[in-house]
């Protein structure tokens, strides 16, 4: 709650002007909206480039903020999830490529189980980018970045039974397809 | 709880129990110590969850990060400018104050002719 009551008051600030506000902004957020995309698009520059872009719309579009409609994250990444989404459909094809070409490190000491983790961790990674792509940003969204299934359904722009019946069948698919492979 | 039903809630809740409806968790911790299938689904869950949640992780520092999203920010600020004055908007805006300062030019200039009437537009009007 605190959380959010800080982000409204930097937004109301930086709606004003107030650079200093905003770029608490950018060091807060950045790396985690940077880090989505990332997973998303896997190139570097461009990353920084959507991520870079998100901010911008966020600033431009900073005197409008309304903060009871969402919370700052959950705009942020909608954000971003529309611009990565609007890049990933642009260039598809290249997209598959890259996806099929990431290594996983595991960083556990013993090499012999580094190798095996690595290795399932490969696995994985490949039967994630084999995901239908809203699966794969959904499942993204709940592991790694804590979010609710509102808090996705809002960034994917779907109904909140949509986004679980994408959850769901992520984690099945992930599942089934993991015994196979082990 | 049914092992169907906590099969639908372990793949749309994942393996930590404290992020599931507050009413289910008991009735899960239950079942969970009496169903080996159950113990089992929870065990490959948390593996996956591991495992997706580690290949999903940042490889680099967010301190670097936030600094260059910065930079580019800010960048990107002094280009907005750069790029408004040599937009279409720019250039008609720069046009039309050239326009304006021809226009006055044009008409203060002959008048400049006579030194009294300019006087009067120099200094407002009180001269002789």
């Amino acid at each position: 709650m605190q959380n959010k009551l800080d982000d409204d008051s930097l937004m109301q600030a930086a709606g004003k002007g107030d650079e200093r506000a905003f770029n608490r902004i950018v060091q807060k957020y950045s790396g985690s909206i940077y880090n989505y995309v990332y997973r998303y698009i896997r190139i570097e520059a461009d990353a920084e480039e959507i991520t870079s872009e998100t901010f911008w719309r966020v600033w431009k579009h900073s005197p409008k903020w309304q903060p009871d409609k969402a919370k700052l994250s959950t705009w942020l990444y909608t954000i971003a999830n529309n611009l990565a989404t609007d890049y990933w459909r642009a260039n598809k094809r290249k997209m598959n490529e890259i996806s099929h070409e990431a290594e996983h490190v595991d960083d556990s000491p013993n090499q012999e189980d580094k190798t095996l983790a690595n290795s399932q961790l490969n696995a994985v990674a490949k039967l994630m980018d084999a995901l239908p792509i809203m699966q794969k940003q959904a499942l993204i969204l709940m592991v790694y970045d804590d979010k609710t299934i509102a808090e996705i359904a809002i960034i994917l722009g779907k109904t909140q039974g949509a986004t679980e019946q994408l959850i769901i069948r992520a984690r099945r698919e992930m599942r089934e397809k993991r015994k196979m492979l082990l | 709880m049914t092992f169907d039903k906590f099969e639908y809630l372990i793949s749309l809740y994942g393996a930590k129990i404290d992020t599931w409806p507050e009413d289910t968790q008991t009735s899960v911790t239950q079942f969970l110590l009496t169903s080996p299938a159950a113990q089992a689904l929870m065990l490959e869950t948390l593996t996956l969850d591991a495992q997706i949640y580690k290949i999903s992780k940042p490889d680099f520092a967010l301190g670097p990060m936030s600094a260059k999203i910065q930079q580019k920010f800010h960048k990107r600020k002094e280009n907005r400018w750069l790029a408004l004055l040599t937009s279409t908007k720019g250039i008609t805006a720069i046009g039309s104050i050239g326009g304006l300062s021809g226009g006055l030019l044009a008409f203060i200039l002959p008048l400049a002719v006579d030194g009294s009437i300019l006087l009067t537009f120099a200094i407002g009007g009180i001269a002789p």
